[in-house]
């Protein structure tokens, strides 16, 4: 009886210190779901893929949210412009909605997706978006598929909006000549870690500036005498084949991405031209096979209030099939009653 | 006579004046083109459209647009006069403003205050009768609470604002009153307007505080549906005061703002510009945003009355017809009583209830639905979609110049098509629909579309058995 009557008492106290360890116990569970740390991860697929020329290659935007809830991602990326022309960039299963609308331009596809809503937030690992590309010229190696500094992964009830931790680019090798499609090649995955990192910028630079990174392949050169167009050349050294990223830090920044040949070289121009004023270039150089990236930046100054306009720029032979009538009948009517002045004019005088 | 003609012959003259003619002609029909060559680079871009017809995209949502605004020209249901006209438009949201001001809802103030939703009541029957939600724009102060009568004037009593909002919710959305789901309510109409209030962000007359007693009274409410409390309804999107109701911690289910944008491709800049802005409020970015008025001008303007404002709808439904704000409202459906310059979709009943084009464009574009294909080479003028739904693809393209008199021939490529025959609908909106058979033995259908200025054409490709 007595025993009993102590096994319920030492029952008792085992429920009592239980209830308490298992609501901390699920507290702690709950505080550490509450607070994740960012951990979201964006990759390209195929990690690397062979394309012909004149075929387009589909780019699957893949999300890995590990602890965390996402609302939504800005999905910007960037590609060598002299290589692949980007047809559309839409969503995926995995986000359902779209917030942006997709917008590709030269070098450029972005789009900003979303969960349904924040009952059901983006979570665990899929598809959220697709780029379609088009090859348009051979490369001699792997060029880069890769994220935008402005891909940004908004989390839900996370200590830091922005959960991404880091981003997989991925590379596509375009074979020249025939017409073959992706759908039709088989992919070899590799493991490749790539991170692309940056460096301050330099303020102390001169205006127009040669850099060369230590012990490095990347130089960086802004043409002086092409600056007064508003357009200035340029160019530089990186390794053979790699991805070099060129964002001149205008309003909007212009980013182009180009691709060295098989020598290192490298070039560009901003696609619009830049008005009076001193602007910082940085160019990051991308090696696909290797997984390192390096960073160079460097100022220089548009002068001579040329800006705005490309005056080098020529006008084509062709005429657009499009025009103001308007304009058109206006001329014509004009150009008309001058050559019936002049007829009338020497008729008379004959009379 | 000078003395050159007194030497020449008449023949002789005959002659030089022919080949000066000869020669200056083409110098002339040169320079002609040169100015239009001239004059549309410095412009724009003319559209050159490929259509590949097995990229699919997106489905294509054909709602978002199906939404109208009603001003108060009147102090009474408006919609009412034109209510088989405005069924035709198969509307998903109506928005009226002017609630307290248009009709006598609110008499005293404080414990005195009493409520008569009666004669409101017709215009809200009107509008679920049309098939629509109302869209209510809690708007302006009822005079009897207002600071001096003005009914654009902060309340005398703060609590008084409260519970007006709380009644009208109450009465609209609660379940044992006219049991509406899914109301929206948005704070004001138009606040940062000096016709509207001038109020600010801040300040003596402070929106914030507006907000923050309607969200108290929407907080209030007992026993109703799920509604909606947002705004700011302002007359165009303003990150500042986006961004002060993002953060004020009120109750936002929504955000509002109005478009009176020439410029098409700017709606799809205003939507890019809200999101990036609420990327730092996550579950911000989640929620509704609606465009509670939209037009080319805020002004009065017979081009509501011309094909120009049908195309221009058509062009802003393009820009959104992926990521879209989640409804924007034609603003108006009806003019007011002898405006020949309205905004409306329908001339007001004392003047025919006249049809304008831009009625017409809802149902036109509505043919789209399906899945959304990928178009490649739009213009500067001549923009579309496309989508393919069971058997056949559709084209949409509109010529919008908000200068007006552009033309253009457009060529339009549909590739990946299957090779068969097929049949091709060519339906101008406000013009001539004919349907010719096409052979397509590479994959390829290519065709030169000649688009008179403010048109809208369907394509519609679709493959025989």
């Amino acid at each position: 009886m007595v025993m009993k009557k102590i096994l319920l008492l030492i029952t008792g106290i085992l429920i009592f210190i239980s209830v308490p360890v298992i609501v901390f116990f699920v507290g702690q569970q709950q505080e550490l779901r509450s607070k994740a740390a960012p951990a979201t991860t964006l990759s390209i697929q195929p990690d690397t893929a062979s394309v012909a020329v004149g075929a387009t290659v589909s780019c699957k935007v893949m999300i890995n949210t590990a602890e965390n809830r996402v609302a939504s991602a800005r999905v910007s990326i960037l590609f060598d412009q002299t290589k692949f022309e980007a047809l559309s960039i839409t969503n995926s299963t995995l986000a359902p909605r779209i917030l942006n609308q997709g917008t590709v331009g030269s070098g450029t596809a972005t789009i900003t997706v979303a969960a349904e809503n924040t009952a059901k937030p983006i979570t665990g690992q899929g598809e959220i978006a697709v780029l379609r590309l088009k090859a348009i010229s051979g490369s001699a190696g792997p060029i880069a598929i890769q994220f935008a500094p402005d891909t940004f992964v908004a989390g839900i009830g996370e200590n830091t909006v922005n959960v991404l931790t880091s981003s997989q680019p991925g590379s596509v090798t375009i074979t020249g000549g025939s017409s073959q499609t992706l759908a039709n090649s088989t992919p070899t995955p590799t493991v490749m870690p790539l991170t692309l990192t940056t460096t301050p910028l330099s303020t102390n630079s001169p205006e127009i500036l040669t850099q060369t990174a230590t012990s490095s392949a990347l130089t960086l050169h802004v043409s002086a005498e092409a600056t007064r167009s508003g357009k200035p050349l340029i160019q530089g050294t990186a390794s053979a084949s790699a991805t070099v990223t060129v964002v001149i830090h205008s309003t909007p920044a212009q980013t182009t991405v180009v691709t060295a040949d098989e020598n290192g070289n490298w070039q560009t121009v901003p696609t619009t031209a830049l008005s009076t004023g001193t602007y910082t270039v940085v160019v990051t150089a991308l090696l696909p096979t290797l997984g390192v990236s390096e960073t160079l930046s460097s100022t220089f100054t548009i002068g001579g209030g040329i800006g705005g306009e490309d005056t080098n720029g020529t006008i084509g032979d062709e005429i657009p099939e499009s025009g103001f009538i308007g304009n058109t009948l206006i001329l014509i009517f004009a150009s008309g009653i001058l050559i019936i002045l002049g007829i009338l004019s020497h008729t008379a005088i004959r009379i | 006579m000078n003395i050159l003609e007194r030497n020449t012959s008449p023949k002789l003259m005959s002659i030089i004046s022919i080949l000066s003619l000869l020669f200056f002609l083409p110098l002339l029909l040169f320079a002609t083109y040169q100015s239009v060559t001239l004059i549309t680079r410095a412009v724009g871009t003319p559209a050159n459209i490929t259509v590949d017809t097995k990229a699919v995209l997106e489905p294509i949502k054909t709602d978002f647009y199906h939404a109208f605004a009603q001003g108060g020209e009147e102090s009474e249901d408006m919609i009412g006069p034109i209510l088989s006209e405005v069924k035709g438009l198969r509307p998903k949201y109506i928005r009226i403003d002017h609630l307290y001001d248009r009709f006598p809802v609110v008499q005293g103030a404080g414990g005195g205050m009493s409520f008569d939703f009666s004669k409101l009541d017709i215009a809200v029957n009107t509008i679920l009768e049309a098939g629509a939600k109302p869209v209510l724009a809690l708007s302006y102060m009822p005079q009897s609470i207002a600071q001096g009568g003005v009914v654009i004037n902060p309340p005398n009593d703060w609590n008084d604002w409260a519970t007006v909002v709380q009644k009208t919710i109450e009465h609209y959305s609660g379940k044992d009153q006219k049991n509406i789901g899914g109301i929206y309510y948005e704070v004001w109409n138009e606040p940062d307007l000096a016709q509207f209030g001038s109020w600010k962000v801040g300040g003596p007359k402070n929106y914030l505080t507006l907000y923050q007693y309607a969200s108290d009274g929407a907080k209030r409410a007992q026993n109703t549906n799920w509604f909606y409390l947002g705004g700011p309804a302002t007359t165009g999107l303003y990150k500042t005061w986006i961004m002060a109701l993002a953060s004020s911690g009120y109750r936002v289910d929504f955000f509002s703002w109005h478009s009176y944008l020439q410029d098409p491709k700017r709606y799809a800049t205003d939507q890019t510009n809200f999101i990036n802005w609420m990327l730092p409020y996550p579950w911000h970015t989640l929620k509704p945003t609606l465009i509670t008025e939209f037009g080319f001008t805020g002004d009065k303007s017979t081009l509501y009355n011309s094909t120009y404002a049908a195309a221009y709808t058509a062009a802003v439904i393009r820009q959104m017809i992926s990521g879209s704000a989640s409804y924007m409202f034609s603003f108006e459906l009806k003019d007011g009583p002898g405006q020949s310059n309205g905004w409306g979709l329908v001339g007001h009943q004392n003047d025919g209830k006249k049809i304008k084009p831009r009625y017409w464009v809802y149902s036109f574009i509505d043919q789209m639905a399906g899945d959304r294909l990928q178009v490649t080479g739009e213009g500067t003028w001549v923009t579309g979609f496309a989508s393919v739904k069971e058997k056949t693809i559709r084209l949409m393209l509109v010529n919008f110049d908000k200068s007006g008199g552009h033309v253009e021939t457009v060529p339009v490529k549909f590739t990946n098509l299957d090779p068969g025959s097929y049949t091709l609908r060519e339906h101008f909106l406000f013009g001539t629909d004919t349907t010719t058979p096409k052979t397509v033995s590479d994959g390829v259908l290519d065709l030169k579309l000649y688009m008179a200025t403010q048109s809208i054409v369907i394509l519609e490709l679709t493959k025989k058995d």
